[in-house]
């Protein structure tokens, strides 16, 4: 399909690239001042403990020191928390992991600060600390929270149920039925930028400023506003360029934010709150960790006719992304949703826990929920593939969802809306060689392939979802724009350039958009969700949409033509067709702000109405949906365990690719993301110690842990995006623990359901089958 | 809190011995630099090392080859004295980035203890000797007798690591060194193997067989050295196939059943390696 | 307590005080101001506060101020600007190596330790050289390549 697109779709330079290479480009610690006060937490030492007694006087004495608090001292509330405010800016009464503050201070120098948390004493009743959500969901188990403002039952904190089609029937029918548990570990984010704040107080407002890496500038204040006691219009939050977040800075700035904001209204003086990458470990979100049941029921020729998927998840000390009662279900609805994968299934059952544990909060984590589902459903693919001896490929092009088909939860898949799946496996599988069987050779090394697929929703399925935005023409022919979406790296503020620049028919250099700032930007909602490119960039394209009908209608009169006859193209307005009668955008403009035209536009979009019933799971969550899959090879060396990934393909339907640069770059780095939680990631929790909270032991991929990674970009327009476009940044990683995981049975001839497939776990896995006398 | 930056050796000896167990020797830095900011070691004083000429040296000498203190696992890979020992090779080739590489010391390893430390597990199969010097004199001692246990060694504190010792190569010496851990990059160790067998025609006349990761110091396994020494090598290699080394103190952790499993397996492997272009071509 | 070093930053003399104990990265940072070093990991594992020390990749959250004193020391700042971008960083914005940008100025400055000295690495050495630097965005493949064409591009300058 040709485009006539004159920037989308274009691999144009990131704008941010040059800055960041030559080292200049600032991230909130870059902008620390001498002036600030160094805050510092004192973190619980039992992570399921009593709160006996706190006390601070010797740190108070000690000279250097401007404050130090305890629970008793917080200006307003002392909980927050994105839905639901269950977690202490400092714990009183009990801590529930490693990371409740117990006391805070604030110091003129670092070294001060430290050595005041070592002069404060606490007493401590150790509680026996929960690891598995299994053991802490019984009756008997102790309640994590004593009493929390929304928990169902002890400590389960929720269950979200999905019910459609007869599924007691479709298994008592079923020819085969597939049952097997599935694990996946709770990880850390790791974006390279450690948690900071630096919070000031403005003495003319009264109010509060923070500046931190996030991915939610407005969630931030709201979230925080009861902390401080400050209402929401006197808290600016700030959000330079962002070192990485994947899902987990949506919830971090607020711990950092939230004690270095208190630390500031106290001292009256700016704190600097900053995490060291221990305490990013110890204290930050997670993925939850999950436990799956998944019986799948189908006909003897690879027909899916029923899942029944029950998932526990380990929620960790606090509610944080894990999800409530309706609507905000979170990552526990998503486990739901997902549990039927990307295939039509008509009869579907699937109960989601929540459950309470000593870990550090389990939070978005890209994907959200839906790479925890879909390693279990794309396993469960590969054993019915096995089961009946046909080709994986095929038998998931057998069940695929096509157009006109229902998901398990109830929404009908349309072409309009992309749907290149198919597309996708025929890439994947031409590529990769897929019937061509690997050379085995007699080593000790086994080789494998393997495949998976997935389907990942477009922004979030709650009722506010949509995004608003300024654009604002200046009078030399540029382009303002004001959003408060977080640039952490994927683009999207070169993403939003090249959507408005198109839309406006102005030079990519003539556009600016804004980093993230309460102070100059409406609410575009969280950047999260795979959205911000596609939701917001919708709102950007109806704000240029605005100014141009605008500058077109001031055009037509100077040239004594329709608007609808006019066009602009690299900042010149022209009658179409003739294209010697251009004038420049800079012209129209000054003629528009001197005949009373405004110049600013609010741009603002909103998707259909998103849905999904608390009863039985059905609805119509998300307006587009990005598919994709992944297909990698594997050599697994039997007497060692060790695995590597030799190959990975990985194609995506992105509806659009507004620069296929930058969707690479997601494609590419949640391939790598996604094979770091496959093979070699997990949090070493030790009744509810992290055993490994540096990057000495909790390791993720170097260059030299990853194949070449391979992308093909697959584009079916999805029609209510901007120029077509689906969201991208967390979809890429969710096929690729699975495709591992089939890729090692394939090779290995084993089942092993637990990621991550480290050498200790394979290995184990080759011993026991020789135990049994299985193989060879 | 002193920094001292000595010279001459001299000079640094003198300042050991004047503040002796508050010191603290820093070489690359590459372990004690990471404790010294936490807080967990905190020395009255400093003696940094790494750029005095005295230790810099590598040369041939009286059928060693002897490394100075302060030359860095990049200048031994750079180095061709170094480039005969291929089980050193292989050990500078997985032991970590270049930025380690640059500033990181065998000798600093050995001052470390570290029971996961590349390079010690190789120098040991090599036979390496340590010499140590103190003010008041110079003593030399084998590797694997310096390591005293977890973190520990028999360095007196007044004493400084002069240089590492290698006997010369045999020309009928074969020597390999694997790594197995967990990533294939800048990674601890979960079991290091380092081996070296003089042989006669298809007979093995001395091995030296070293281990790390598998006790609280790099351990040198004799117990496995009796079942290869006298016999031919595809003799050796079957005896010692499977058998896990007695001399082995794993600790409890998630990985001790794994290095049960794997211990023999690198063994077989690095004899293998050791021999393979000879014998098995 | 405090010690007074001399070093060669950036092409420049300077002389600092600086505590004995401190290291490195944070009187960059926090004394010159030269805040592209990056610390991210304070242990040595990350890389992302890589800097040359007389031409050679270091990690700079590991040394100590004073084992630096007399001796030169390139950061991100040193090696180029806007009118005057350096081949490695170009690759790198040409090649969309670039994403968060956090571990980018040590990735540049380990790249150019080895493209320095080799001026046609093989593959894997490149892979070696940059094996030591964590980069949690990009999976490595657009800032192997970057520095692939970065070494095309410093031959043709030579």
């Amino acid at each position: 399909m040709k485009s006539g697109y004159q920037i989308v779709g274009k691999r144009v330079n990131r704008v941010d690239a040059l800055a960041k290479a030559l080292g200049k480009a600032k991230f909130t610690s870059d902008f620390k001042r001498q002036d600030m006060l160094i805050g510092k937490a004192l973190f619980a030492k039992f992570p399921h403990a009593i709160i006996k007694g706190v006390d601070t006087a010797k740190a108070e004495q000690l000279e250097g020191v401007q404050a130090v608090l305890t629970a008793k001292d917080l200006p307003g509330r002392n909980g927050y928390g994105i839905l639901v405010p269950d977690k202490p800016v400092i714990a009183e009464k009990k801590t529930k992991y490693e990371g409740d503050a117990v006391a805070l201070v604030a110091a003129v120098s670092e070294e001060i600060a430290k050595k005041a948390l070592g002069l404060i004493e606490v007493e401590y009743e150790v509680l026996p600390a929960y690891d598995d959500p299994r053991q802490a969901m019984k009756d008997d188990a102790i309640h994590i929270h004593e009493a929390h403002p929304a928990a169902d039952k002890g400590n389960i904190l929720t269950t979200v149920a999905l019910d459609s089609g007869d599924v007691e029937k479709a298994f008592r029918e079923a020819d085969i039925i597939i049952e097997n548990s599935y694990e996946t570990p709770m990880v850390d984010h790791a974006y390279m930028e450690t948690d900071v704040c630096m919070a000031e107080p403005d003495p003319l407002t009264g109010g509060l400023t923070l500046c931190s890496p996030q991915q939610a500038v407005y969630a931030t204040k709201r979230c925080l506003a009861p902390v401080f006691g400050i209402p929401q219009n006197k808290i600016r939050t700030f959000c330079p360029i962002v070192g990485g977040g994947f899902g987990g800075k949506e919830d971090s700035v607020l711990d950092v934010s939230a004690m270095a904001g208190v630390l500031a209204l106290k001292t009256k003086r700016p704190v600097y709150f900053e995490l060291d990458r221990e305490e990013v470990f110890r204290t930050t979100g997670k993925r939850h960790a999950t436990y799956i049941k998944h019986r799948m029921a189908a006909t003897k020729d690879g027909k899916i006719t029923a899942v029944d998927v029950e998932t526990i998840l380990d929620k960790g000390a606090y509610t944080s992304m894990g999800g409530l009662n309706n609507p905000l279900m979170a990552v526990t609805q998503r486990t739901a949703m997902y549990a039927g994968g990307t295939y039509f299934i008509p009869n579907a059952r699937a109960r989601s826990h929540s459950v309470f544990t000593n870990h550090p909060y389990s939070c978005a984590f890209r994907g959200f929920g839906a790479p925890q589902a879909m390693f279990a459903v794309e396993c469960q693919i590969d054993e019915l593939a096995k089961a009946l001896n046909m080709d994986p490929i095929e038998l998931r092009l057998k069940n695929i969802l096509r157009h006109g088909d229902r998901t398990i939860f109830g929404q009908v898949m349309k072409e309009n809306r992309g749907l290149g799946l198919e597309e996708c496996i025929t890439k994947v599988k031409g590529r990769m060689d897929w019937d061509k069987s690997l050379d085995q050779g007699n080593g000790p090394v086994k080789k494998g392939k393997g495949i998976a697929v997935f389907m990942y929703g477009t922004g979030i399925p709650l009722l506010f979802e949509g995004a608003s935005c300024y654009v604002n023409l200046e009078l030399d022919g540029s382009v303002s724009v004001a959003v408060a979406a977080t640039e952490m790296g994927q683009g999207i503020v070169t993403a939003l350039t090249q959507t408005a620049a198109e839309a406006l028919g102005v030079r990519y250099e003539d556009v600016n958009v804004t980093y993230s700032d309460t102070a100059t930007a409406p609410d575009c909602g969280p950047t999260v969700g795979s959205r911000a490119a596609v939701v917001v960039g919708n709102a950007v394209l109806d704000g240029c949409n605005k100014l141009r009908e605008r500058m077109l209608s001031v055009a037509s009169k100077e040239f004594k033509k329709d608007p609808r006859d006019m066009d602009i193209k690299q900042g010149e307005v022209f009658i179409v067709g003739k294209p010697e009668t251009t004038m420049p955008l800079a012209a129209i403009v000054s003629k528009a702000f001197i005949t009373q035209v405004p110049l600013a536009a609010v741009g603002t979009w909103y998707p259909p109405q998103p849905s999904f019933r608390a009863e039985d799971g059905q609805g119509e969550p998300m307006h587009a949906y990005t598919f994709g899959v992944q297909a990698v090879e594997v050599e697994v060396d039997t007497e060692t365990g060790e695995l590597s990934v030799t190959r990975s393909v990985l194609a995506c339907d992105v509806g659009k690719a507004i620069n296929p640069s930058l969707v690479e770059g997601q494609m590419e780095g949640g391939a790598a993301m996604g094979i770091g939680w496959a093979i070699l990631e997990e949090g070493f929790m030790n009744k509810g110690v992290m055993e490994n909270a540096s990057f000495h032991n909790f390791l993720i991929p170097t260059i030299k842990d990853l194949p070449e990674l391979e992308s093909i970009i697959v584009e079916h327009p999805n029609d209510l995006g901007p120029y077509g476009a689906k969201g991208i940044g967390e979809p890429p990683l969710i096929a690729t623990a699975p495709a591992i995981r089939n890729a090692v049975c394939n090779a290995l001839g084993i089942s092993i359901n637990t990621i991550p497939l480290t050498a200790v776990r394979i290995l184990a896995a080759v011993k026991n089958q020789q135990a049994v006398g299985g193989g060879n | 809190m002193q920094f001292f930056t000595p010279h001459t050796l001299t000079n640094a000896l003198d300042l050991l011995d004047q503040h002796r167990e508050k010191t603290v020797i820093i070489n690359g830095g590459t372990d004690i630099v990471e404790q010294i900011s936490k807080g967990t070691v905190s020395p009255e004083a400093i003696i940094y090392i790494q750029d005095m000429a005295e230790l810099k040296e590598m040369r041939q000498e009286d059928g060693y080859t002897v490394i100075g203190s302060a030359v860095t696992y990049k200048e031994m890979e750079q180095s061709a004295l170094c480039r005969k020992y291929s089980a050193l090779m292989d050990c500078l080739s997985s032991l970590g980035s270049p930025a380690i590489k640059n500033v990181g010391t065998p000798a600093g390893n050995i001052g470390t203890a570290a029971a996961a430390g590349d390079c010690n597990v190789a120098l040991i199969a090599l036979g390496a000797q340590v010499v140590l010097e103190s003010k008041h004199g110079k003593r030399t001692i084998a590797i694997e007798d310096i390591f005293s246990g977890k973190g520990k060694t028999k360095i007196n504190p007044d004493e400084l690591i002069r240089e590492i010792k290698l006997p010369l190569a045999h020309a009928n010496t074969r020597s390999s060194f694997i790594k197995l851990a967990r990533r294939k990059a800048q990674d601890i160790g979960k079991v290091l193997v380092a081996v070296s067998l003089t042989l006669e025609g298809d007979i093995c006349r001395e091995a030296r067989i070293a281990a790390g990761a598998i006790g609280p110091a790099p351990l040198r396994l004799s117990s496995l050295e009796q079942l290869m020494v006298g016999n031919d090598i595809v003799a050796g290699l079957a005896k010692i196939k499977d058998v896990f080394p007695q001399e082995a103190k794993l600790r409890d952790s998630r990985f001790r059943v794994y290095k049960e499993q794997v211990v023999s397996v690198i063994v077989r492997r690095a004899l293998e390696k050791a021999v393979g272009g000879e014998y098995y071509g | 307590m405090a010690k007074k070093i001399q070093f060669i930053l950036n092409g420049n003399t300077v002389e600092v005080m600086v505590g004995e104990t401190e290291l490195l990265v944070d009187v960059l940072r926090d004394k010159f101001r030269l805040t592209g070093t990056k610390k991210a990991c304070g242990t040595g594992d990350c890389g992302a506060c890589t800097v040359l020390l007389n031409k050679e990749a270091v990690r700079s959250c590991i040394i100590l101020a004073p084992m630096v004193d007399g001796k030169e020391v390139l950061t991100i700042e040193g090696l180029g600007d806007e009118k005057n971008v350096h081949p490695i960083q170009q690759a790198f914005v040409d090649a969309g190596a670039v994403q968060c940008g956090y571990c980018t100025p040590a990735m540049i400055l380990t790249a150019k330790a080895v493209l320095d000295i080799n001026h046609d690495p093989s593959d894997e050495e490149i892979k070696t050289a940059l094996s030591g630097n964590l980069c949690r965005c990009t999976g490595y493949s657009k800032i192997f390549q970057a520095v692939k064409n970065a070494a095309k591009a410093m031959n043709l300058k030579r």
